[in-house]
């Protein structure tokens, strides 16, 4: 059973860092921030605050692995990637979210 | 726990690692503000802004790990010391009440332990049992023909042995000392198996008449009285007038009969005590193993039915039981004493528990702000819990070591108090495993009052979550369960409190019982006679005789006799009478004596209702005559008179009746008179030493003293006099263990109105404060400041008058155990009743009162802006 099932917006960004990993490979935290701003047009922001307490919480629900390592500027950071778990994780979290926008969209067009 | 310890480690490990992951961040996004042409070090700041509240970060972080665990823990313990520091009251209350509740069922328990459960410091002390003789519904020892018949004609005792209690006098190198000690048959010591630590024990040989004189004494005794005295084996002592050797030193743990035995000699009976109807020596067997009592009783009782046969008129209805050696030893009124004790000592701590998580609620309640502001800032849930947990443990914890130091006063104190009734108060100690029992049951409750607490305040969070939460909207189930809460401690308090007031009332009844005789304005002086130096028990009586004249021609004295029993303080010399020419004689009579002086029944003013008082010939023992009391004549001669009957006791000479007197509590306080005979003390056929001098006069005690010493003295040299008291003083003496339960009872009452008033009084506080939006609404609205008192009076007096009825119903079925574990308690009376209600009630109205008047006072429009 996921932890997170009611809170949308939390649930949202994990669903967000999962599907990045799952298209990348390893990312350290800060090139997952980027990726999603890039991805949604800078329209989404991840806030630090809030990404650092997920990508730990979702090590220790051991959908992500995590290990050091330097990035291409030579720097230390932390690289994230997708467990088996995770990917499950990821196809539940996709499928629900789907379902809540259809739910939403029939909601908006027949209320 | 390695793997806690380790946790400490890693849990660096782990911040170091957020600390690191953080820096890289932040750098990467200076460097790319740099390739982008802006101002690193603002890219930076901004940055570290939306990293948030640094503690919420690593607050949810760690959650993710047990390994803070202990560092919680003492962050927490810190936290909860600070916030008990700034709630001084809070603490020392809860800390109080918890201290007091634990610590007072500590030291009863460790006392009872001690004294009724733990088993006697004997080998194999389970096969140890004392065999009573029973005549209708009276408990006798045996007489020494029966003791002898049991102990040959038994086949299921290993070994048995009889013994008698008795008194000595030793003289030392200083005055003349009263000893408490025993005589007892060589197979006493065999079956209860003591080995002496110098010495020997008795031989068969040394416990035959006509023996020279030997004695055991107990090693304390040798140590302190006697110096530690090395050739004490050697030389002879001084005892009873005789020169006695001692055999051996017993072990100082070895006190049997009782407590203060310090001294044994051999059991030699004389004279009467050789009759099958002189009943005095106590009998205890080692059972054979794999005998229980019950087959013992069995075989015991074929051999009492043969003693019935063949001496009808002695042992015509005699049977005998068996009882544990560790039941005979205890006073069963001392255990039954204690064990009341024990209830109301819990119910104390139930209702001190009952108060102090009415104050962890109430703090709660208060400190809602607290945790809602935390839970606010992102502070989880289980992290409240904890320091939920930690508090109350904190709290537990600080109540077990006052508990512990509660228990150790009032072991102490209790030992003080019952001293000499407690057969075994020397081997009272404080006893680990239950020391570390009651911690656990204690921290077991401080876990079960803290997760209450918790529970609750989950159902709170989740009201604040939807909206609800402001300060108007009163903790209604808080309020429900400190309602409950007080309601309970209401209804203990009547209950403690009634049983209290009825064993008082009882109490200060049996205090001025009407023993039968004038007992103001008597003194009472125990005086010992070396016995051996006196040939015989004719002499010593006429010693008395002659002390008693010497003492009655003291100016100020009134009036002086001796007699060898002193009345309500010592019974129990006992045995049969019979009547000439009395054929219906009704079974299994018997009758105590007591041999007096003459002018005792005056000095005690008792009435003569017949006959005379003894003449001088009859006083000097020449002739022989017998005083009955009234008790006596109309059980053996109904309607008829009995003066001029022929009586005998212990030999067959015939004896007249030349008198009637009214009857006396001759056996303390609580116990009607039973047949009595006096007889003069010249007639005394056993040497008796110990008499007791009774003096009636106007004088004070202290102004009497050396003159009724000094007359004693010109009579006796040796004679060993003990401290001279007042009558009145005797008779509370008898009853001094009645007065110690009663005493004790009425402080754990008076406790309990307090815990049950204070309950009372925070509660409604309490409330009323969650109410002051709404009185203060009220007032504005017109109402007048007695309305508002009558508000909050309301709640306060529906909750006194639950706890009023729930005590007083639940009082009917639990007062019939109170009567049957307490001496003397009369039947629940209405007075009492109403005593009780009044005194609550008042305690009551002063709890309601405070609150009520404060709600009177409110100023409705402060308030109203606060809000």
């Amino acid at each position: 059973m996921p932890k997170h099932q009611n809170d949308r917006l939390q649930g949202t960004l994990d669903l967000l860092i999962l599907k990045v990993l799952a298209r990348s490979g390893p990312l350290h935290g800060y090139a997952i921030a980027q990726r999603i701003q890039h991805a949604t047009d800078e329209y989404l922001r991840i806030e630090e605050g809030s990404l650092y307490p997920a990508l730990h919480r979702m090590t220790t629900e051991k959908w992500l692995a995590a290990k050091w390592s330097t990035t291409e500027t030579n720097r230390k950071a932390r690289f994230y990637n997708l467990t088996a778990a995770g990917a499950r994780q990821l196809e539940q979290e996709e499928r629900r979210w789907n379902e809540l926008i259809e739910a939403v969209g029939k909601a908006l067009q027949f209320a | 726990m390695f793997q806690r310890i380790w946790n400490v480690f890693r849990q660096r490990r782990i911040e170091n690692e957020i600390r690191q992951e953080m820096e890289s961040h932040l750098a990467m996004i200076e460097e790319e503000a740099q390739a982008q042409g802006a101002d690193p070090g603002e890219a930076r700041r901004s940055a570290r802004l939306r990293f948030g509240n640094d503690g919420v970060y690593r607050d949810r972080a760690r959650e993710a790990d047990l390994a803070m665990w202990l560092d919680d823990l003492l962050r927490d313990t810190r936290f909860a010391v600070r916030q008990f520091l700034r709630s001084p009251t809070f603490a020392a209350a809860a800390v109080l009440l918890l201290g007091l509740g634990i610590g007072a069922n500590g030291a009863i328990f460790t006392v009872i332990r001690s004294v009724v459960l733990r088993p006697l410091p004997l080998e194999e002390p389970e096969r140890l049992v004392s065999v009573v003789e029973t005549s209708g519904r009276f408990q006798t020892p045996e007489s020494w023909p029966d003791l002898v018949d049991l102990q040959q004609g038994n086949r299921v005792f290993e070994a048995s042995g009889g013994f008698a209690r008795a008194t000595f006098v030793f003289r030392g190198s200083g005055d003349a000392l009263n000893l408490k000690g025993s005589t007892a048959t060589p197979g006493y010591f065999s079956t209860l198996r003591v080995q002496p630590v110098a010495g020997r024990l008795f031989e068969d040989a040394e416990a035959r008449e006509g023996a020279n004189p030997v004695a055991l004494i107990r090693e304390d005794f040798w140590r302190t009285a006697l110096n530690a005295d090395p050739e004490i084996l050697r030389k002879p002592i001084l005892l009873n007038g005789r020169a006695t050797q001692v055999l051996g030193i017993l072990p100082a743990e070895f006190r049997f009969p009782a407590s203060e035995t310090v001294i044994w000699t051999p059991l030699i009976p004389q004279g009467p005590q050789k009759n099958r109807g002189y009943h005095a020596f106590s009998m205890v067997g080692r059972l054979k193993p794999s005998v229980t009592a019950a087959q013992a009783q069995t075989d015991l009782r074929i051999i009492m039915q043969r003693l019935a046969r063949e001496y009808p008129e002695q042992n015509g209805r005699r049977t005998a039981k068996v009882v544990s050696f560790q039941d005979w030893s205890l006073d069963k009124q001392l255990r039954d004493r204690l064990m009341v004790l024990q209830i109301a000592a819990l119910a104390l701590f139930l209702m001190a528990c009952a108060n102090v998580s009415s104050l962890l609620l109430a703090r709660h309640s208060a400190r809602r702000r607290e945790f809602e502001i935390r839970l606010a800032l992102g502070s989880s849930r289980s992290r409240m819990v904890r320091q939920h947990l930690t508090e109350s443990l904190l709290l537990a914890t600080a109540g077990c070591v006052a508990a512990a130091g509660v228990a150790a006063a009032g072991v102490r104190f209790l030992v003080w108090l019952y001293g000499d009734e407690m057969p075994r108060a020397t081997e009272i100690a404080p006893d680990w495993k239950l020391v570390l029992s009651v911690m656990g049951i204690a921290l077991a409750g401080a876990l079960a009052m803290g997760l209450a607490t918790v529970l609750h305040g989950r159902r709170e969070a989740l009201r604040l979550s939807g909206g609800g939460g402001s300060r108007v909207s009163a903790d209604r189930a808080g309020v429900l369960t400190r309602k409950m809460l007080v309601v309970f401690q209401l209804t203990s308090a009547v209950v403690l409190v009634t049983s209290t007031v009825s064993v008082l009332d009882s109490f200060r009844q049996l205090l001025h019982v009407d023993v039968g005789f004038e007992r103001s304005k008597l003194i009472a002086t125990r005086v010992n006679l070396p016995a051996g130096a006196r040939k015989n028990g004719a002499a010593i009586g006429r010693s008395f005789e002659r002390i008693a004249a010497s003492v009655r021609s003291i100016p100020g004295v009134r009036q002086a006799a001796a007699v060898n029993l002193l009345p309500v303080a010592e019974w129990g010399m006992n045995g049969n009478v019979n009547v000439e020419g009395m054929s219906a004689y009704p079974a299994g009579f018997f009758a105590e004596y007591r041999w007096v002086t003459n002018d005792y029944l005056q000095t005690l003013g008792i009435p003569l209702l017949r006959g005379r008082s003894f003449l001088p010939e009859e006083l000097a023992g020449s002739q022989k005559a017998a005083i009955i009391n009234q008790t006596m004549a109309r059980t053996l001669w109904g309607d008829r008179d009995p003066i001029g009957a022929h009586i005998n006791m212990f030999s067959p000479e015939w004896i007249t009746v030349v008198g009637v007197a009214r009857d006396i509590r001759q056996s303390g306080v609580t116990v009607p008179a039973s047949p009595e005979v006096f007889m003069a003390a010249p007639t005394l056929p056993l040497d008796l030493p110990s008499w007791t001098i009774l003096v009636r006069s106007e004088m004070p005690v202290a102004s009497l003293l050396p003159g009724i010493r000094k007359a004693i003295a010109a009579e006796e040299r040796e004679a060993a006099v003990d401290r001279i008291q007042t009558m009145d003083n005797v008779i509370a003496d008898t009853v001094s263990a009645q007065r110690i339960v009663a005493t004790l009872l009425a402080s754990f009452a008076v406790l309990a109105l307090l815990l049950a008033g204070v309950g009372l009084y925070g509660v409604l506080t309490f409330t009323a404060t969650a109410r002051l939006p709404e009185l203060a609404i009220r007032a504005a609205l017109g109402s007048t400041p007695r309305g508002l008192a009558g508000l909050v009076g309301q709640e306060g007096g529906a909750l006194v008058a639950c706890g009023l009825a729930i005590g007083f119903a639940a009082m009917l079925p639990l007062y019939p155990l109170v009567r049957r574990f307490i001496f003397e308690v009369g039947p629940l009376s209405v007075s009492v009743c109403g005593a009780v209600g009044t005194i609550l009630v008042a305690i009551a109205v002063l709890a309601v009162a405070i609150p009520a008047f404060r709600a009177a006072r409110i100023d409705p429009m402060r308030i109203l802006r606060g809000e």
